[in-house]
């Protein structure tokens, strides 16, 4: 075995055979008098089945695993070559479900399960208000006083340590770089050692910075922000950057990886709770007992569980709540307020995947999105197995032929098995190529909060990568070598002979196949014009006034270094010069940015005759004069604002107001609005003192879905340290951009544009995940149809071919031809139909997931699912028509000649 | 697939005791695959049955074994063969096995009784 490998060819082996029956016939006619030709057969005979022999002659070759394997491999390449389209959409339907599937499942992985890198995450807990807050606040989800902080961080022998953050926007700017928007983390001392985090560079922020109020200007700053504005020199640390032009000093950089805890808001930089109010152009009194403004989290204590935590804060809550009512500044509550307020708790939720507010914008309809995947997948093996079935029982007489020949089962089967090999390889190779691109696609549905990043990326996640690539390379290998082995076990003199009904066997599997995908198809067809419907909807309704070209900018005065008084001259001087812009044809200013999602929200009474309190916060905006003329949004009753709705030094607070028609309809009666007066906050010492001296007609301001009532003051009377300012442009607002901006520059050249976009753009925003659903959907809805079309086609042109003798019958015994075509396309139709009929009622059942992101059509739409199982129906027809009109086309003397 | 007839009287070679015949009838000098499957097939009267089948692979075997080497050369009727020979290393091989052969015979014989005599 060890000797150097002499391998003979196998022509060598055969000339041996060759000579051996030559000499075998020379002593046959020499010893008994055969005939030559006689003693050659003969000859023959005895040495039997020479393929045979010199089969069993080269697997004994020593080399043999390597050669039958190159072998094999010509042999795959050559069978994949002679079928071009089937391989091509196999190899397409193995990268769409290995892409599609991984693409989506490593997103919804980041967005919705990721654990935070940090020490045990298993133990960060996140602290909820569960009831009646009284107080103001600031930010979202559960938002939590200093104040509530401080005493949470005296409990004993609940939590290792507690600390509290809150994110906010500022401006930064170092020696090295302009001024940039970025999110600021304010967090309080022990917020890195609870993490359990560790710097990369310098040190982090530790409780001895954060004892003096505005004491402690020290800065950390992200890795990822450290490596793009200073170039990961780590002699950034001592060095001065500006947060909202007030100058702290780096101290460190933040660990490699480590984002905070809000994917969807990466900071750039980390400053301690004492420094919220130079961080913060905002300036409000961070360290009021009711001003809610901070997350809080904590570490669990070792050995305490997430219950236990919960029980053993009980009584320090409750003592809590008696004590809050008694401190300095608690407004004047209802008796139903106070029991609501004394009837909340404090719920210790995990926190190990820290919190984000996209992420519970986007969780349910990524859900749907990887639910669609997984239909894909299957939809994609599905049609794998159906075609290499297809390929395999079409190759059943060649393989039994050789099998006849002397071709060994191992070699038939391993031939079949290189080939579905060579296959999947192909297929997993073009699905690795295919998902970066499809997450890149679909992250760039996903907007950015605010000024950071969001922390996504297109990284791979390895196992379900290997799950996708498992599952489709499994299914390719078995639909291909199954036939193969029954097609080379099976006695071959049989195979040959038989024609349809062994086949038949087979081609029930395939057609149960193509059901399946006609079902799956349907489901994603449906949800496809749901999902399509509701954007439409959406889109076409748009927020009530005319979008295009119309842009939105904002401005913060405070991060340029104006104070707070400064800020609204400022504003009114920029407007006046963007209203004096040739290329403008309007514009205006309003407190708040609208249609991003958020809002500014306070109950508000109204001083009807008897005094009413809404019974939900109302979303409220300042805006300017010629506000609603600007957007296009007609006051259909009173006037407008005017530059006299405006405070000066004599004056204090807002005087009057606008209401849109959803308000008056639902909290003015049939009364007439004008002169109603209102006042902001539900608490009885409320007093409605703003006079409403307008109504507008009703527009969407917060998102598009359903409108809200809503109202607004003027912008002049209110305190205004910021605003976003609405450009109606005369032609293209792109290039009416440069003109606002470098008209902005003249008043002062260091404040900062920020987000200047059109409305549309804007839109576009508000509605990713409308549009993420329904693009995705749409697209994979088509490519399921796609591939059901083939599957049927192939199972239909397979079946037409099988029939073709007894098409030929009934066309000879005077059947008209389009009989004959009928039978096929019937049944297409029939297998179609089926799909359909199964699928409904299990998109029934999944119907109510999709509800909650759907608008103006139910899940359950009668036209929608209708047209969607019509469309399908006439696909199916389709599919048949081709094999339909070529069995119809037979040639019954050659159809019953044939086979 | 083979197609000799099986007839009664013949016996089935034991695994293994092929590649002994084959190198007991190179013992005579080189000889052909043809050669050694007709001399086999004479020597015993006929009563043994070389399927080609196994000659070739056997012979494969052998020469994998480096105990029989093969070239190419003119049969007696002038046709061209390959032509198989016992090595050194084969000889050595024989006569162990040809001895390990006959004291398995004997003690079978043994077993099996003197009853019925040679004929």
């Amino acid at each position: 075995m060890f000797g150097k490998p002499q391998r003979r060819r196998d022509e060598d082996f055969s000339e041996e055979i060759q000579s051996h029956i030559q000499i075998e016939a020379d002593r046959l006619i020499a010893e008994e008098g055969m005939s030559s030709a006689a003693a050659l057969a003969a000859a023959r005979r005895a040495f039997g089945n020479v393929t045979s022999h010199r089969e069993r002659f080269y697997e004994s070759s020593r080399w043999m695993w390597l050669d039958s394997f190159l072998r094999g491999g010509r042999q795959a390449v050559r069978q994949l070559r002679t079928s071009p389209a089937t391989t091509a959409i196999i190899i397409l339907s193995l990268a769409l479900g290995i892409g599609a599937t991984t693409a989506i499942f490593s997103l919804a992985d980041q967005a919705i399960w990721q654990e935070l890198p940090i020490a045990e995450p298993g133990r960060l807990v996140q602290l909820d208000w569960n009831g009646l807050y009284i107080g103001p606040g600031r930010g979202w989800g559960s938002l939590m006083s200093y104040e509530l902080y401080r005493e949470l961080r005296e409990t004993d022998g609940v939590f290792e340590d507690v600390f509290a953050r809150a994110p906010v926007g500022a401006v930064l700017s170092s020696e090295s770089g302009g001024a940039e928007p970025v999110i600021v983390e304010i967090v309080t001392g022990a917020y890195f050692s609870t993490l359990g985090v560790q710097p990369a560079v310098g040190r982090l922020l530790d409780d001895s910075d954060d004892v003096n109020r505005g004491g402690h200007p020290f800065a950390v700053l992200s890795n990822a922000y450290w490596q793009s504005r200073f170039g990961g020199d780590p002699r950034v640390v001592g060095k001065t950057i500006k947060i909202n032009t007030y100058p702290f000093t780096v101290i460190g950089v933040g660990p490699k990886g480590f984002q905070g805890l809000d994917w969807s808001g990466v900071p750039a930089v980390w400053v301690p709770a004492a420094m919220s109010a130079q961080a913060d152009v905002n300036n409000r009194d961070f360290f009021n007992a009711r001003e809610r403004w901070l997350h809080i989290f904590g570490r669990l204590a070792d050995g305490v569980s997430r219950e236990q935590a919960q029980t053993r804060l009980e009584p320090w809550f409750q003592a809590y709540l008696e004590a809050d009512p008694k401190r300095e500044g608690w407004p004047a509550v209802t008796p139903q307020q106070m029991r609501d307020f004394k009837a909340s708790t404090l719920d210790v939720l995990p926190a190990g995947r820290g919190v984000s507010l996209l992420r519970a914008r986007i969780e349910q309809p990524m859900l749907i999105l990887l639910a669609a995947t997984g239909l894909i997948l299957l939809l994609a093996c599905l049609n794998v197995a159906n075609l290499s079935l297809a390929k395999a029982l079409a190759r059943r007489r060649a393989t039994a032929l050789r099998a006849v020949l002397g071709a060994s089962r191992r070699r038939i089967i391993s031939e079949q098995l290189i080939e579905s090999g060579l296959l999947a390889l192909l297929g997993c190779a073009a699905g690795l190529l295919l998902a970066p691109a499809l997450m890149r696609a679909v992250l760039a549905f996903l907007p950015t909060l605010g000024p950071s990043e969001n922390a996504l990326g297109a990284d791979l996640h390895l196992e379900v990568l290997a799950f996708a690539v498992g599952v489709s390379a499994l299914t390719t290998l078995l639909s291909g070598v199954a036939p193969a082995i029954y097609a080379a076990s099976v006695r071959p003199a049989a195979a040959i002979k038989e024609q349809s009904n062994a086949v038949a066997g087979g081609l029930g599997f395939r057609k149960t196949l193509v059901v399946a995908q006609f079902a799956l198809a349907l489901i994603l067809l449906i949800s496809a014009g749901l999902f399509a419907q509701t954007l439409g909807t959406l889109r076409t309704q748009g927020p009530g006034f005319p979008t295009s070209n119309l842009l939105v900018f904002s401005v913060e005065p405070q991060g340029a270094g104006y104070s707070y008084d400064e800020s609204k001259p400022l504003i009114r001087r920029i407007l006046a010069r963007l209203e004096a812009l040739p290329e403008v044809q309007g514009a205006a200013v309003a407190r708040r940015q609208m249609l991003t999602g958020g809002s500014w929200n306070v109950q508000l009474t109204i001083g009807l005759p008897q005094q009413v309190v809404t019974e939900s916060s109302i979303p409220l905006n300042a805006v300017s004069p010629g506000f609603f003329q600007t957007l296009g949004a007609p006051i259909t009753l009173g006037r407008d604002f005017d530059d006299h709705d405006s405070r000066d030094d004599s004056r204090w607070g807002l005087s009057k107001a606008i209401v849109n028609q959803e308000f008056a309809d639902k909290y003015l009666g049939g009364a007439d609005p004008l002169g109603v007066r209102i006042g902001i906050g539900g608490s009885p010492d409320t007093r409605p003192e703003i006079e409403i001296v307008g109504v507008a007609a009703t527009f969407r301001d917060r998102e598009l879905r359903d409108p809200e009532p809503q109202a607004f003051f003027p912008a002049w009377e209110s305190g205004l340290d910021g605003g976003a300012f609405y450009v109606r442009t005369l032609g293209s607002s792109q290039t009416a951009g440069p003109a606002i901006r470098s008209a902005v520059a003249d008043i002062d050249p260091s404040l900062a544009i920020l987000g200047m976009r059109t409305v549309d753009d804007q839109l576009d925003r508000l509605l990713m995940n409308e549009r993420m659903l329904a693009t995705s959907a749409v697209a994979f809805a088509l490519v399921a149809t796609l591939l059901a079309v083939i599957g049927l086609h192939g199972v239909m042109a397979f079946s037409a071919e099988r029939r073709t003798k007894e098409m030929g019958i009934r066309i000879a015994l005077g059947a008209p031809r389009w009989q004959a075509g009928g039978l096929i396309v019937r049944e297409a139709v029939s297998l179609a139909t089926i799909g359909v009929a199964i699928a409904l009622p299990l998109f029934w059942a999944l119907a109510r997931f999709l509800e909650s992101q759907l608008f103006g059509v139910r899940s359950l739409d009668a036209i929608t699912v209708a047209g969607a199982a019509v469309l399908l129906t006439v696909v199916g027809l389709s599919a048949g028509l081709l094999p339909a009109r070529k069995a119809s086309s037979v040639n019954p003397l050659q159809a019953l000649r044939s086979e | 697939m083979s197609t000799q007839d099986s007839s009664s009287e013949r016996i089935a070679l034991l695994q293994g005791t092929l590649d002994l015949l084959i190198l007991r009838t190179l013992i005579f000098g080189k000889q052909h695959g043809q050669g050694i499957a007709r001399t086999i097939q004479q020597t015993s009267d006929d009563a043994l049955l070389v399927d080609h089948g196994s000659l070739y692979p056997a012979l494969q075997r052998l020469e994998a074994k480096r105990w029989i080497q093969a070239e190419w050369g003119v049969s007696e009727n002038n046709r061209k063969a390959r032509f198989y020979e016992l090595t050194a290393l084969g000889r050595e091989h024989l006569v162990r096995e040809t001895n390990q052969w006959r004291r398995l015979v004997e003690a079978v014989g043994l077993i099996l009784g003197p009853e019925k005599s040679e004929g």
